[in-house]
């Protein structure tokens, strides 16, 4: 059950773009006003270098999935404690994507609805993907990636005009404090490569072609940022009261006053698209869980995701809200370890690792020559 | 016990057995679908809002609404609902309540405003409505004057007679509304911009005699005028009936109140420094050269690129605008015309004209200059350009002057007139 | 085993329990007693007369002490293909198939000789698939004839036909075709094998042995191709498919099979690929519209009416006031009428099919209508998704299952459970990987290669290399010159 390397790129490239159009952008704003766009471009850019120091190890580790790997550089307690780590990661990513979809759906498809009515279905599918596995995640996003790029760029093209590129200027005010501060508080909503740890083992890396990942991963730097800009130039002051980027910016296209019909379409593409990522980190969260506790079977794993993203439905009314009050220190540092330290360290300990096991190798290599020629003399002695 | 526990797990594992687990969807495809059986379309249940006027009579707010209803003949048909209460939520609660529907804004594509509820601050009836009722942030602000039934009814008049929208015959031509589509975002982005300020068309509610007078006037005037025939009925109802009237006039609001109201000529004038606006036409008079005879040259702008840059210049701001006009000559009035003018391949963009036309539109630019000046608005962005390109020049000078930073600044003007050939 | 002419025939006669149809006919033969023995029906009467009864009756050369068996053999029958049988079983299955056998007294064996008379309707176009432009024969409903139709198209010794036999009371004759060269080896063993272990007392038709081959036997999905036309069959197998033929059906399956096949037709290799291009598209949106309107539809009417322009929403508004039914009834009721409509139209003779049709569509549509039954917007929805499953005929029985689900869902969550119900399906889809093939390439996964002939056709000369898509043992260039050489 193995993917290839394009269809990684694929996933990367979704989970690049997921979580970036809902409350995001108008959450930026508030700390890093009109540079927003610039805070999400440096995370971005620096995301997408990480993918390859964890590409770099999934490499490395050959067939070995990441609790293997990780059992090899760091010993088990660390392992489990990283796994916690990582386990929390995928939990706030998976949970602020359904929650993302929540409010995303009851407040802009239906006027009246019970979201424990749609969590059932919605928990339906993401169960029997993740229990179908990675392969099948990373078709579906192979389908339905390409429909999703039209839309993005049909909407930002359509508002394109509706913008005001001045609202960009000045540049950089107030120095880069605000923008380090929006980084920071944010970080949890970034960290897109961290999916790819529980891929471990699981990539057929026979058609690696580099140049795909980083034509992917720039193509999605591209399209969050050509939105972001449509976004900020279109709402400048009331870009933190538009919580739901993407439906927002396809109702002020350029065509005056008229709910934009074909808009539907690419907002209903972004719902598949979210459902999609949702599969995918429930999918980490699983494998993680059953890393973790050793659990052999791949039933309960599944069960205690999909519960998850259920109880979900119980908490929260309002995304920035729970933004704000207990997702940002806590939330950051979690990311911060698990997408910027970790990868690094592991790099580290298995340079040195591999260091050690070289040089006991070449010892023992030069050992058993000179036995063998100790032993070449002793028969030439005997002769 | 380890019999027992495999047992269980295994009973465990039969329930989600692939065969049993059709069994589990078809019932739950069941308990989804009960429940639908009886559901009647939204379209029923909601009471379909497509415009809502808003105004404050005597201390309670009154609210009127056009609701959609269906009809036989293959027709859009309203009705118009009202009611009042001491809030926005009340009044319209107490619509929802005599029609014995919800009220459904999604549709809801204009929001009319009335005089009073503009002079007390219109923030309230924006927020309310965005918010808790979710009308779209691209809904149509226009304010009105008369009554708030009165302008409801005519509206609705309007849709049924002559199928028109009011937000398109507010907004049918750029030329006579001032820099951008007056929609509840643009009014927000005004307010909560530095200058606080917001633009929305005015309409009149007008009677017959009324509009037929202005129509009469404007004739004679011989100047053309935002009220169109064409989307006013001509009095083919009864006496008391009222019609919607657009002259062109645009109120302007500073902190979300009323401010003032700026005449059709105004807004011609001030949509010169306005890119969007690229349509427009100058009457220029006393042309005389080779081709003119003391000539009214009517010109049509076709094309209109302006350049805006602003500086400073040893602590005084200079705003410097560059107008370039591709211009097409529309009409001459002439006692004896020349037969010159009916010759093809000649250009009549003579130097003498377009030096007219130069002096016509700085005269116009000049004005509209010193009627923001008077009036403190800063319709032409002014603010906003020196705000983000001499940021930190603008700030000290914003120290020092405060609120009359339109007054000290120093406007130079360039046009450049271009012929379409 | 000595031969005693009437003690045999009794048996055999015994055998097949006095079977009316049985006939026999003694012969003397230089002393011997010959009886012949075969089935009536299933006999060439010219045949046995010519290559049986007139030589045996007109045998004149000298016979000394040789035996029988090698005489009759080598001298007498002028029949093509002679067996000798040593067992009475075996003797009695190849009588069953259209052999008449020889019981020639005290002779060590039986002999049999094909007199099969193959009874074939004629040649015609199969009415599931008709092209415009392209060959229009069509299977018929013998296997020997069948393979003849094939064999005509294919004169290569790379051709393998591999002859089973299935069925314990029917005793069908299977025929698994592929070129050795190209069609993947495991796959061809796989398909072997499982035909080999099936045990079933009859196969009537080839769609009888689909289950046997399936991956997801419970699935709506279909997972074995088929088709009524050698041209597409021969085409197919040098795609690296394997077919397989049986006695009794003019339909071939073929396998693996990929969701795609079913997106194409014969007909766009013999048109322009542009137009192909075009067609495909519009098949693509077909699939669309056919499973997803009904559901979009009422989804739109029950919880999204703000989506709709005013205009629009004006009209659905006047043309659904007073319909008494809840719009979920109404297009569960319509939906029902259609299929009905539909079910009826098919079983019923040709000669009411026409008036059939005019009376459902029309006039009951039309009543319904103008009674305020129904709305027209509904009818025509229905209408439209109904006509468009066939746009690819070989999936509508599929579609209009997934109609109905789409309906419920739409009206019971809407867009987004339909949008839910869309992913849903894609993912299922994903996992129908059979016989080395993925159901959903070359779009999941992608293969760029195979592009060449998926949503678009280029032409025939770009298409230089075997699908990846499907499993097969030779990649190399199959198309070669052009217009320049």
């Amino acid at each position: 059950m193995k993917i290839n390397y394009r269809q990684l790129s694929i996933i990367t490239f979704m989970s690049f773009i997921a979580l970036k159009f809902l409350a995001l952008p108008s959450l930026l704003y508030i700390e890093s006003k009109n540079m927003s766009m610039f805070v999400s471009l440096i995370l971005m850019i620096i995301d997408g270098l990480y993918a390859f120091v964890i590409l770099d190890l999934m490499k490395k580790s050959g067939e070995k999935n990441i609790y293997e790997f990780m059992k090899n550089c760091l010993g088990t307690v660390a392992t489990k404690i990283v796994l916690i780590l990582l386990i929390i990661k995928y939990a706030l990513v998976a949970g602020n994507i359904s929650k993302g979809l929540e409010f995303f759906v009851v407040e802009n498809l239906y006027t009246e609805f019970d979201w424990f009515v749609f969590v059932l279905p919605l928990m339906i599918l993401v169960g029997f993907m993740v229990y179908k596995g990675i392969r099948n995640i990373a078709r579906v996003s192979e389908m339905v990636c390409w429909a999703i790029v039209i839309g993005l760029i049909y909407i930002a093209l359509k508002a394109l005009s509706g913008m005001d590129i001045l609202s960009y200027l000045p540049f950089l005010k107030d120095g880069f404090k605000p923008l380090v501060d929006s980084a920071w508080i944010h970080l949890s909503w970034f960290g897109s490569a961290t999916f790819m740890f529980m891929l471990f083992g699981f990539v057929d890396f026979r058609e690696e072609k580099k140049s795909k990942m980083i034509k992917y991963i720039i193509f999605a730097i591209l399209i969050v940022e050509l939105l972001y800009f449509v976004f900020y130039g279109l709402f400048e002051v009331t870009s933190p009261t538009h919580n739901y980027c993407i439906s927002d910016i396809s109702q002020f296209s350029s065509t005056y006053s008229a709910i934009d019909e074909l808009s539907w379409l690419v907002v209903s593409m972004w719902i598949v698209a979210q459902a999609v990522q949702l599969a995918l980190y429930s999918y980490c969260l699983a494998q993680a869980i059953k890393f973790l506790f050793d659990i052999k079977n791949n039933t309960l794993p599944i069960i205690i995701v999909v519960l998850y993203i259920f109880a979900w439905s119980f908490i929260g009314e309002n995304t920035v809200r729970m933004e704000r009050i207990f997702f940002t220190p806590f939330a950051s540092i979690v990311t911060f370890v698990a997408q910027y330290i970790l990868p690094i360290l592991l790099e580290i300990v298995y340079a040195i690792k591999n260091k050690k096991k070289r040089a006991k190798d070449r010892i023992e290599r030069v050992k058993d020559e000179r036995e063998k020629n100790r032993d070449k003399k002793e028969i030439n002695v005997n002769i | 016990m380890k019999e027992k526990k495999i047992e269980i797990k295994k009973k465990l594992m039969s329930i989600f057995s692939p065969r049993k687990l059709v069994l589990w969807l078809s019932i739950l495809i069941l308990i989804f679908t009960v429940p639908t059986f009886n559901k009647s379309a939204m379209s029923e249940t909601q009471a379909i809002v497509t415009m809502l006027c808003v105004d404050k009579v005597d201390d309670k707010i009154k609210v009127a609404t056009t609701v959609l209803t269906p009809s036989q003949d293959k027709k859009a048909n309203f009705q118009v609902y009202s009611g009042e209460g001491e809030t926005l939520g009340y009044a319209v609660d107490s619509i929802s309540l005599a029609m014995g529907k919800e009220m459904g804004f999604a549709q809801c594509k204009i929001m009319a405003l009335g005089e009073n509820i503009c002079d007390e601050g219109v923030m309230q009836v924006l927020d309310y409505m965005t918010r808790t009722k979710k009308v779209g942030r691209n809904a149509v602000l226009v304010s009105f004057t008369g009554d708030v039934i009165d302008f409801t009814q005519a509206v609705a008049n309007l849709n049924l007679e002559k199928s028109l929208r009011l937000d398109r015959i507010v907004s049918f031509d750029k030329r006579y509304i001032l820099t951008q589509d007056s929609n509840i975002e643009t009014f927000y982005i005004g307010y909560y911009s530095p200058i606080s300020l917001g633009i929305m068309s005015k309409v009149k509610l007008a009677t017959t005699e009324e509009f037929n007078a202005i129509e009469v006037a404007s004739a004679d005037a011989g100047s053309s005028s935002g009220s169109s025939t064409d989307m006013n009925s001509t009095g083919d109802g009864g006496e008391n009936k009222k019609f919607i009237m657009n002259d062109g006039t645009v109120s302007l609001f500073k902190q979300g109140k009323h401010y003032l109201d700026m005449t059709l000529d105004e807004v011609k004038k001030a949509n010169i420094f306005v890119n969007d606006a690229q349509k427009g036409t100058v009457v220029v008079e006393n042309v005389t050269d080779h081709i003119y005879n003391d000539a009214k040259v009517v010109v049509n702008i076709l094309k209109k690129d302006i350049a805006v840059e602003p500086n400073f210049k040893d602590g005084i701001p200079i705003y410097k605008t560059d107008v370039s006009l591709t211009v097409f000559i529309d009409e001459v009035i002439e006692e004896n015309p020349s037969e010159r003018l009916l010759r093809r391949n000649q250009d009549f963009l003579t130097n003498a004209l377009i030096e007219k036309i130069k002096q016509k539109m700085e005269s116009d630019m000049r004005e509209i200059i010193e009627y923001c000046q008077d009036n403190k608005v800063d319709l032409l962005g002014v603010y906003k350009h020196f705000y983000a390109l001499k940021n930190k020049d603008f700030e000290k000078y914003l120290d020092r002057v405060g609120e009359d930073y339109l007054n000290e600044i120093d406007y130079q003007i360039s046009i450049d007139v271009k012929s379409e050939n | 085993m000595k031969v005693d002419a009437v003690k045999t025939l009794y048996e055999i006669k015994k055998k097949l329990h006095d079977s009316g149809d049985l006939k026999s006919r003694t012969v003397q033969f230089f002393g011997t007693q010959i009886t012949l023995c075969y089935i009536a029906p299933i006999t060439d009467n010219e045949l046995l007369n010519n290559t049986l009864i007139y030589p045996l009756i007109n045998f004149s050369d000298e016979i000394k002490d040789e035996d029988v068996v090698k005489v009759l053999m080598d001298k007498v029958l002028a029949n093509q293909e002679v067996t000798a049988f040593s067992d009475l079983k075996s003797a009695v299955d190849k009588m069953l198939a259209g052999n008449t056998l020889i019981l020639a007294d005290k002779a060590e064996q039986i002999l049999g000789c094909d007199m099969e008379k193959i009874t074939v309707r004629a040649v015609s176009e199969p009415p599931t698939s008709v092209v415009i432009k392209g060959p229009r024969e069509g299977f018929t409903e013998s296997l020997k004839f069948n393979l003849a139709l094939i064999r005509k198209r294919v004169k290569s010794d790379d051709f393998v036909v591999k002859m089973l036999e299935l069925g314990e009371k029917t005793k069908t004759q299977i025929a698994v075709v592929y070129y050795d060269s190209i069609a993947d080896k495991t796959v061809v063993k796989k398909i072997l094998k499982r035909l080999n272990s099936i045990k079933i007392d009859g196969v009537v038709d080839s769609h009888y042995l689909v289950s046997y081959l399936e991956r997801n036997k419970h699935s709506l999905f279909k997972q074995v191709g088929d088709t009524e036309k050698p041209d597409i069959l021969v085409a197919k197998m040098l795609e690296g498919r394997v077919g397989i033929l049986v006695d009794g059906s003019p339909i071939a399956l073929t396998l693996p099979f990929i969701l795609l096949e079913d997106l194409q037709n014969s007909d766009d290799y013999y048109t322009h690929p542009i137009r192909v291009t075009f067609v495909r598209a519009l098949r693509l949106i077909g699939v669309i519209l056919a499973v997803l309107l009904p559901g979009v539809y009422i989804a739109l009417e029950l919880y999204h009416y703000k989506i709709l322009p005013t205009e629009f929403l004006i009209t659905i508004m006047n043309s659904t006031q007073g319909i008494p039914f809840s719009p979920f009834i109404e297009i569960l009721f319509i939906i029902l009428l259609f299929e009905i409509l539909y079910e009826a139209n098919i079983r019923m003779p040709q000669y009411f099919g026409m008036a059939m049709s005019i009376v459902g569509a029309l006039i009951l549509g039309e009543t319904a209508v103008s009674a305020g039954l129904v709305s027209p917007p509904a009818v025509m929805i229905v209408a439209l998704s109904g006509i468009t499953f066939y746009i690819i005929p070989g999936q509508a029985s599929q579609f209009s299952i997934l109609r109905l689900l789409g309906v419920i869902i739409g009206a019971s969550l809407g867009l987004f459970g339909i949008l839910l119900f869309c992913v849903f399906i894609l993912s299922y889809l994903s996992n129908f990987d059979s016989y080395k093939s993925a159901y959903l390439a070359p779009t999941a996964p992608y293969i760029e290669e195979d592009q060449k002939d998926s949503y678009m056709r280029k032409t025939i000369d770009e298409m230089k290399r075997r699908p990846k898509s499907i499993a097969n043992n030779k990649r190399n260039t199959v198309r070669r010159g052009s217009y320049e050489d």
